[in-house]
């Protein structure tokens, strides 16, 4: 029966055509697509859930608007991620222009957190050959390493962010930050530096 | 290490840690991890950093977002016009003296036309060719009259998504799968995974038959979380979405009025829940909702007069 159902996965070309044309169903289902991705990329960037949330819709109405100068140069993906990253940079920068970045330190404290720190550093130190999926999974353990990654400059968090947690080629990188290669390679490696750093310090 | 070296290295093992280097300079690393224990480590590290980054818990971007997004966008499309606080005084003023204008000359035409009309049916009734007797307009042999052409009316294209969102996805997926198949609309339906058990259905076909569908659905109704549906219009500026949308409603659009525009209705349904959760929140006693229990649902006069017209669903299954 599986057969029968075509299978056809509609290309975003496509999708994106019927959009400047004004079909309201394919900017739903290319919202719907990517929608999560987005919101994590953003999330993952500036730690605010309701901002997160705020700068994921201004994203997907920045693409409508514009999406009759989508000439598809570069894929919608790195389109879609390149509109995401520069407003979340704008926000970031507002947000410590005005003090407003909330988390200045790695804070301890709370159930459970010296047993993360614990098992956080033995993973990272090579002491035990633990899952990192399952120790990811520690609420306590997500804490450290999401808050030592608030610490990182907005430009190291966001090369980091694309490329260890949405997975990223460095070419994509490339195009959705408009860097050259050399110069992701090289933020790339300081971010990792830097982000080892802190969680020495925290560990 | 000088701090210059040491910066080479790791640009080094971080780019070998993503496979991103030339196979020569890939033996070089090995070389260096091999001979130097300081580099093994950070390599490690290095490694093991990345892996857990990969890991890291996503979350989910809140529900309804595709719909507040489109929301967002016609109002940004369709601007309103912002005037100068003096401007709109004077136009105002004027909009005022004008139409007061207009009313004035209208009852004046109306004193003088009103009567004479009265007068002039009254003479029309006393010196008239005939009386208004029944029968007597049939006893005259007056030539036909042919009737006024009627004005065809347009039906509206109706095309809309379904969204089902549960913690439930692959075994509402697979409910799905059969109810299209059991429907015969397995040639009318294209599906494309969204990944983590979600998916959507496309389904073009006529309007009984995304009926019966619809029947099918509601029984699996409850298994969902949350329900909405958007209705689009025949721009994307225009469309219309019901939060909690009932599966009466979804059937009650498939199966309504064809001449009706069906985000006219899809926006006094979404109207319609918005009363009835705030009414359900207070608590209050509310009407028991048509149960729909089977696909064969007999569909009203309307839609079977569009039976030739295709419709589109959209089915969404979202995982909770």
């Amino acid at each position: 029966m599986q057969e029968q159902l075509a299978q056809i996965n509609i290309d975003d070309t496509v999708l994106v055509a019927r959009c400047r044309a004004g079909d309201s169903a394919a900017a739903e289902r290319l919202i719907i697509k990517y929608q999560d991705r987005i919101f994590n990329v953003i999330l993952k960037m500036c730690q605010n859930r309701d901002d997160a949330a705020e700068l994921t819709q201004d994203t997907f109405v920045r693409f409508i608007e514009n999406v009759a100068s989508f000439r598809g140069g570069s894929s919608l993906y790195t389109w879609l991620f390149r509109i995401a990253v520069n407003l979340t940079l704008n926000h970031c920068k507002r947000r410590s222009k005005f003090g407003m970045r909330s988390l200045d330190t790695v804070s301890g404290g709370g159930s459970g957190w010296e047993e993360a720190r614990t098992q956080l550093k033995g993973y990272l130190a090579d002491e035990d050959g633990r899952d990192p999926a399952l120790l990811a999974q520690n609420r306590e353990v997500g804490r450290i390493v999401l808050e030592s990654l608030s610490q990182l400059d907005d430009d190291h968090r966001a090369v980091l962010v694309l490329r260890d947690m949405e997975g990223m080629a460095y070419a994509e990188i490339a195009e959705t930050l408009e860097l050259e290669l050399g110069t992701v390679k090289s933020r790339l490696s300081r971010a990792r530096a830097s982000l080892r750093d802190i969680l020495r310090s925290v560990l | 290490m000088r701090e210059n070296e040491r910066q080479k290295i790791e640009e080094l093992l971080s780019a070998y840690i993503d496979d991103a280097l030339t196979d020569r300079r890939r033996m070089e690393v090995r070389r260096l991890i091999e001979n130097d224990a300081e580099a093994a480590a950070l390599l490690s590290w290095l490694e093991k950093q990345k892996q857990l980054l990969n890991v890291m818990p996503t979350a989910t971007a809140p529900a309804g977002l595709a719909g507040r997004v489109l929301a967002a966008a016609h109002s940004v499309a369709v601007p309103q016009t912002i005037v100068p606080a003096d401007i709109s005084t004077a136009v105002q003023e004027y909009e005022g003296r004008r139409q007061l204008y207009v009313r004035r000359v209208l009852t004046a035409a109306a004193l003088v036309f009103i009567p004479v009309v009265a007068l002039s049916l009254v003479v029309w009734t006393i010196v008239g060719p005939f009386s208004s007797v029944p029968g007597r307009l049939a006893e005259l042999d007056l030539p036909a009259v042919e009737a006024p052409a009627v004005v065809k009316p347009v039906s509206f294209p109706l095309s809309a998504s379904l969204y089902l969102t549960t913690s439930q996805a692959t075994a509402m997926d697979s409910f799905i799968h059969k109810a299209i198949y059991k429907h015969d609309l397995t040639n009318d339906a294209t599906t494309t995974g969204l990944g983590g058990g979600e998916r959507t259905y496309r389904i073009r076909s006529d309007r009984q038959r995304i009926v019966a569908l619809l029947g099918e659905l509601a029984s699996v109704w409850d298994k969902c979380e949350s329900t909405a549906m958007t209705v689009h219009g025949r721009t994307m500026a225009v469309n219309a979405r019901i939060e909690n949308v009932r599966p009466d409603q979804a059937v009650a659009l498939y199966e309504g009025d064809v001449f009706r525009d069906p985000v006219q209705l899809a926006r006094q349904m979404s109207e319609m829940n918005r009363i009835m959760q705030g009414v359900r929140d207070f608590g209050e006693r509310l009407p028991v909702m048509p149960e729909l229990t089977s696909g064969q649902r007999r569909s009203s006069g309307g839609a079977e007069g569009d039976s030739q017209g295709y419709v589109t669903l959209y089915v969404n299954i979202l995982s909770r």
